[in-house]
């Protein structure tokens, strides 16, 4: 319909209809397991595991399965750390990596071509390798069990410093000249004429940085053993443990409600977010 | 004084390669003074180092008698133009323009967000700041533009534009780089003669960076050519054109170029254009290969060659308005060929295919050395080739 619509002559039909069907494909592969959470979150208990692959509920729990989950979880106390963890990271990893990304795109000074091989070389390393002595930092100056702790091995992001400075090095000569003669500062270009032009990158970056900290698991389980301080996926398994048992239909609904903000944010800042990723040529 | 420009000895080399060797510039003030020379010359590079964007090795620039060396660009007091204009893309042309006025007159803490609305005084200096937008708006005629972002303005309205955010600081010193290349043929021409009206009407010193020799010659008061990072020439337009001081300047200023022929000094001191004497004398030189130098409007063609002279076929004929340009070739030399500026009128005598005998008035011709540079023409032999009757 869509293609004849826009009447298309027939080898690009099919063309379009073939690439379309690939991305279909893939669409499914990732949208699956959503569905499926979905499915499950709103199925009567002895449905779950009975049910066999069935996608149709055949009776309806979906007001039972998610009040169970909002009445006991503390699910809100978990999106709130979420919240404030996400928004910790993001803010000092942008202060961090967009002047470090100026410097190494726009100034000339000994060392830059060493500083940004050592940037590269930080992207091959993963937090699992930094993790230990870390968190023997950490307990030495007793920060377990903080938000700082969840937050402070994430700062620094190598990755931002490369996005960024991939970015910054296309803007053009002559306009941080202009703004030089104009009399701004080196921060004051930054910040006022060289930011405001890097915003879709900003953008994609963040969305990176957000989900991947609002999904992490692997590093809050190592620093965090009270759930006040717990982010949703810990609180998730905090709750699956003690609370549910088998409860798989009120552990969906949960993992619903823990999902829906992410992808919210994914859906407002969509555009922005290609536009950022095709503009930094990461594909 | 108040806005004269000197430079003393400046010397630039970005790593080993060397940019700018020891160049000596006075400009006074109020004068339009263009830097010209070939790509990779360093007129750009020159003009950085005046902005201060760029520091020299050595040497020192004066500005209004001051030794500016230390200075940042801003206290410089000058204002830059440049090539693609270099507007902050996402503020609004008259926030384009504000700018520089902003940094002068708001400290950081007053531009910063939020914590501006401290200062008391502050809507105040912003309301003077947005008048005198306006004005030099008005001047540059670019009011209705001032709402629009540059990515909404044609490039002759964001050359207006850079140039409104040059002029609203009043500097002494306008800087220019190559400020008119990016817009097409027509409106570079319109744009040629605003650019001398507003260095008229503001009696400013201006300092323009080209490559394109026909604007140094239109609006300059005096050319510098730089050449392979050397000052090749300084002097008014008519003089980089009659006397150039070498091959390089020659060849480089007027449109369509020189017409270079290669020339012997035999030990006589005479000038001779294949074996025939071209009537030049140039005695206590040592004899070897010279170049001389023709412009298309002083050659003459003989149809009757009353002496022995270089004889040339017509090739092509080009219409040209008011004159016509004619192609020839050498007919002992099909490889040297040259060009011969016709008054229109006289198109009918000059057909392609046709060949006529090269002459020239002596007192026009310019001569240079093996190493390219201007030769004193003592004086001219009685045997001289095709002069003028």
């Amino acid at each position: 319909m869509e293609a004849a619509r826009i009447s298309l002559s027939s080898g690009r039909w099919f063309r379009f209809v073939g690439a379309h069907a690939v991305l279909l494909i893939g669409a499914a592969f990732m949208l699956l397991p959503f569905l499926w959470m979905l499915l499950t979150a709103i199925r009567a208990p002895d449905e779950i595991l009975t049910g066999g692959l069935n996608p149709i509920p055949r009776s309806f729990h979906a007001v039972e399965n998610f009040t169970a989950a909002m009445q006991q979880a503390p699910l809100l106390r978990f999106m709130v750390n979420g919240v404030i963890i996400c928004a910790g990271i993001l803010v000092i990893q942008l202060l961090v990596a967009i002047p470090a990304a100026y410097a190494l795109a726009k100034l000339r000074f000994p060392g830059r071509g060493l500083l940004f091989a050592a940037v590269i070389g930080g992207l091959c390393i993963p937090i699992q390798v930094p993790a230990l002595p870390i968190y023997l930092a950490l307990a030495e100056f007793g920060l377990l069990d903080s938000y700082f702790a969840m937050m402070v091995p994430f700062f620094l992001s190598v990755f931002a410093i490369f996005l960024f400075r991939q970015t910054f090095r296309g803007f053009p000569d002559e306009i941080l000249q202009a703004a030089r003669v104009d009399g701004l500062g080196e921060f004051e270009i930054l910040w006022r004429i060289v930011v405001p032009s890097a915003l879709p990158a900003i953008a994609a970056f963040s969305i990176f940085s957000i989900v991947a900290h609002w999904n992490d698991l692997y590093w809050p389980m190592i620093v965090i053993q009270r759930m006040d301080y717990a982010p949703p996926p810990l609180g998730m398994l905090f709750f699956a443990n003690s609370e549910t048992g088998a409860s798989y239909g009120v552990l969906m609904a949960g993992a619903t409600i823990i999902t829906a903000p992410l992808v919210l944010v994914f859906l407002l800042a969509r555009r922005r977010f290609v536009q950022g990723i095709t503009m930094t040529g990461i594909k | 004084m108040e806005n004269s420009l000197e430079l003393a000895g400046i010397t630039k080399a970005f790593g080993r390669t060397g940019v700018l060797a020891d160049i000596d510039l006075a400009v006074q003030p109020g004068e339009f003074l263009s830097l010209v020379g070939p790509s990779g010359c360093g007129k750009s590079t020159l003009l950085r180092i005046i902005a201060g964007l760029e520091h020299q090795d050595a040497g020192q620039v004066r500005i209004a008698g001051r030794v500016v060396d230390r200075l940042s660009p801003r206290a410089r007091n000058i204002a830059m133009v440049f090539q693609n204009y270099a507007l902050y893309p996402h503020m609004s042309a008259s926030e384009n323009i504000a700018l520089p006025l902003k940094v002068d007159r708001l400290s950081l803490a007053e531009r910063l967000p939020l914590l501006r609305y401290l200062s008391p005084r502050r809507p105040r200096i912003e309301r003077d700041i947005v008048e005198e937008v306006g004005k030099v708006a008005e001047a540059l005629q670019i009011e209705p533009l001032l709402a629009r972002k540059p990515g909404q303005l044609s490039g002759g309205q964001r050359q207006r534009v850079a140039l409104a955010r040059a002029m609203v600081r009043q500097p002494s010193l306008f800087l220019m780089d190559e400020p008119l290349s990016n817009l097409d043929a027509q409106l570079r021409v319109h744009m040629r003669d605003e650019l001398t009206d507003l260095h008229r009407r503001l009696g400013a010193t201006f300092i323009y960076v080209t490559h394109d020799q026909i604007e140094a010659m239109t609006m300059s008061s005096r050319i510098a050519m730089l050449d392979g990072g050397q000052l090749a020439q300084i002097g008014s337009p008519a003089e980089l054109y009659e006397r150039p001081a070498s091959l390089v300047v020659a060849r480089f200023i007027g449109s369509p170029a020189i017409n270079i022929l290669p020339a012997r000094l035999d030990a006589s001191g005479s000038v001779l254009v294949g074996n025939l004497p071209a009537g030049l004398v140039v005695p206590g030189r040592i004899a070897g290969p010279v170049s001389l130098g023709l412009r298309p409007e002083h050659v003459r063609l003989h149809a009757v060659c009353e002496r022995p002279m270089p004889m040339a076929t017509i090739r092509r004929s080009e219409h040209h308005g008011a004159d016509r340009l004619l192609h020839l070739d050498l007919v002992e030399d099909r490889k040297a060929g040259l060009i011969v500026r016709i008054p229109q009128d006289d198109s009918g005598r000059y057909q392609p295919g046709e060949t006529y005998g090269i002459g020239f008035a002596p007192e026009k011709a310019h001569l240079f050395d093996g190493d390219g540079m201007r030769m004193a023409v003592t004086g001219t032999a009685p045997a001289r080739i095709g002069a003028a009757a």
